[in-house]
This record gives structure tokens, sequence and C-alpha cells, in this order.
């Protein structure tokens, strides 16, 4: 089984190949940075849809409710530990 | 009143280069790259600092954004003191390498694989969006696409909007991206061969005095093309007066120039160029020095 600390890493490299930055490795990424607002990673509500369809493709979850969807992807490691209790891939 | 170029750049396959500039070549993995090279550009190839946005644009967007700033730069670094307000930009392809992109997956596999992030770059305008944004310019802009006098009837629009006032400065020109299945659709029965390239120039107004020297944009017409993608020619597709227009411009002399450019169905653009480089030596268009990648 995966352990949480793989999940994060795969989950910061498909951001990063999915949201096209260039000059970011996985390790520049503290798994606790939030994703959204100023203070964090800085992503919009586009890239959310893109994490939402990471999520669906690569680990078979599905986020219908954008609140819920809100709580989840708040930080890498927040998904990574839904990952990790939810996945059906 | 005058209306003349003060800056301006190119991108394609070959490299890039400014007008008052030097040859700067290519990236050679860009170069080499198997696939289209406008898929492989990084921000690196244009800014010492690439914008945190570039990675994900589209390469429509990359190829405009990347050379807006070079125009901009080489603009600035030739003593102009204008910055432009808008961006006029002409483009016979448009974002259609990025429509097959988005809409290939959703075809073949269904509508859950459309991507969020490529539909936003579906749609030309969103390049000079991304320009606008980048560059903070709040004036006008649009994007022309009119066949393969795009480019040309962008520079006869902005002209026409310094002329009125509209503006003081603006970019302009034209940009294509183009991959192999682009290539293939408007290639049709015509052998026609279009590519990628990126021309965009800042285009300023100057009342009287005017800086001597600087090439002089006297106006033009343009009569839009309905046909859109009947292509007839073989040559020079896409971006078709851009090429012409920049060797024109890096020959310099004295003169007037005109650019003619027209689909087989009569409708043309027509730009006229006032040249003057021998009145004051100092215009520079030599390529002196070459920059290896490294640098």
């Amino acid at each position: 089984m995966e352990a949480l600390q793989d999940i994060e890493h795969r989950l910061k490299a498909l951001l990063i190949e999915a949201l096209g930055f260039e000059d970011l490795t996985p390790d520049d990424i503290d798994a606790e940075t939030p994703l959204f607002g100023e203070d964090g990673l800085g992503l919009d509500s586009v890239d959310a849809l893109e994490l939402v369809m990471i999520l669906d493709k690569h680990f078979g979850i599905v986020i219908e409710d954008p609140e819920m969807g809100k709580e989840i992807l708040a930080s890498i490691r927040v998904m990574a530990e839904y990952v990790l209790n939810h996945r059906k891939k | 009143m005058a209306i003349v170029i003060t800056g301006g750049a190119k991108v394609d396959k070959a490299g890039v280069e400014t007008l008052h500039g030097a040859l700067i070549p290519w990236d050679s993995k860009v170069a080499s790259s198997s696939g289209s090279w406008v898929s492989g550009l990084k921000g690196r190839t244009f800014f010492d600092t690439p914008p945190a946005r570039f990675g994900r644009m589209d390469a429509f967007s990359k190829l405009t954004v990347g050379c807006a700033h070079l125009a901009l730069k080489d603009a600035a670094a030739a003593g102009s003191e204008s910055f432009p307000e808008g961006i006029v930009l002409g483009s016979l392809m448009g974002c259609l390498m990025t429509d097959i992109q988005y809409y290939a997956p959703v075809c073949d596999k269904g509508p859950e694989h459309a991507g969020p992030l490529l539909f936003s770059y579906t749609l030309p305008n969103v390049a000079v969006g991304e320009v606008c944004r980048e560059f903070r310019l709040f004036g006008p802009n649009t994007v022309i696409s009119c066949g393969e006098d795009s480019a040309l009837a962008a520079l006869v629009v902005a002209h026409g909007w310094l002329s009125s006032g509209r503006a003081s400065a603006l970019l302009a020109g034209g940009v294509e991206a183009v991959d192999s299945r682009v290539a293939e659709l408007c290639r049709g029965d015509s052998n026609a061969d279009i590519r990628s390239s990126a021309f965009l120039f800042q285009l300023e107004r100057q009342d009287e005095p005017w800086q001597p020297g600087l090439p002089t944009i006297l106006g033009g017409e343009s009569e839009f093309s309905p046909s859109g993608f009947s292509i007839e020619r073989s040559v020079d597709l896409g971006n078709t007066g851009m090429e012409r227009m920049w060797h024109m411009l890096n020959m310099g002399g004295r003169g007037f120039r005109a650019i003619d450019v027209r689909d087989k169905e009569g409708y043309s653009s027509s730009l006229k160029v006032f040249i003057d480089t021998e009145k004051h030596g100092s215009t520079t268009r030599h390529r002196t020095q070459i920059k290896s990648a490294a640098d």
C-alpha cells in the first residue's frame, strides 16, 4: 500500500505537470502549504478543476460537492490523507 | 503626426530576433524536437524571470506573450519612452491547435476527459488577454482572424486606432501556432506549408517633430476576406507579409515600401511603410553578436 509520503510526492508531481509549473520540483512544494490564496501556492478556480480531475483519473475519487472539494483541496497533505482513506485505484 | 515602429521581435523555429538587437540562437532542444517546436516553449526562452502563469498557457499564448515581451524590451532598448496601451493581434489559425488538443480526447474518450485548464485557451483572444494581464495594458485590444492577411490587417487596424487617437502606442502583428494536425488541415490541395511564427511590433503615434530614422507606417487598406481557409499560394503561408516586412525593415534604405497580400478571391490587405535609415546611420540592425544558448 502506498505510503502517505509517496502519495504526497505523486500529487505534487501531477500538480506540477497539470498546471505547467516549469521551475518547480516536488521537493519545492511544502505539503502543508495552502494551495489557494495569496499566502499559498496561488492556485485559482480553474486549477481546482484540474485537481479534481487528477483525483478522479489517478485515484478514482469523485468530488461532487463543492464544499467538500474546498476542504479536500486545502493542501497536498490534506489531499494525500483523503486519497489514503478513500482511493478506489 | 506619424505612426512609427519603435521596436519589434520575431520568433520562429530558427530563433529569436529583435529589430534593434542581435540574433539569439534558439535553444537546441527546442529546435531539434521531433514534435511541433511551439509545444516545447519554456518561459526562460523569453524571460529572465518567467511569469508564474507562463507554464500553464497554451502554445499560442506562450508565443504571443513571449514575443510581446521581446518587442517591448526592444523598443525600450532603442530609446522609446512610450509604453503600449493595447494590442492588435492577427492570426490565420488562431488557437486551432489548442482547440484540437482540447477536443481530441473528448471525442475519443468522452467528456470526462475535457481539460479545464486547456479549455481556458480555446479562444484566440485569451492570448491577448494574457499579454494585457502580464504587461498591464488597459487599453483597446483585439484579435483579427480574416484569412492569410490577418497580420497585415492587424497592422492596418492598429494604424487606424493610433491615427484616430484611440491610443498613443500599441503592440501589433501576427502569431501562428501550428502543429502537424493544423498544418494538415490547411494544406488541403494547395501543398501549402504553414509555419509557426510570431511577429510583434511596437507602434507609436508621434506628433511633430518626428524622431528621424524610424520606419513609418503611412497607412493601409484592408478588405477582410470571407474565404478564411481557402489558401492558394504555397509560400509564406500564415503571417504572410510579416516575413517580408521584417526583411524590409532589416534591409533599411530610404524610400516607400508597399506590402500587399491578396488571397485567391481577390481580397487583400495593403500596407505602406516609409523607411529612412540612410539619414541617420546610428540606426542599428546589425547582427553583430550571437549569444550562446548558455548565456
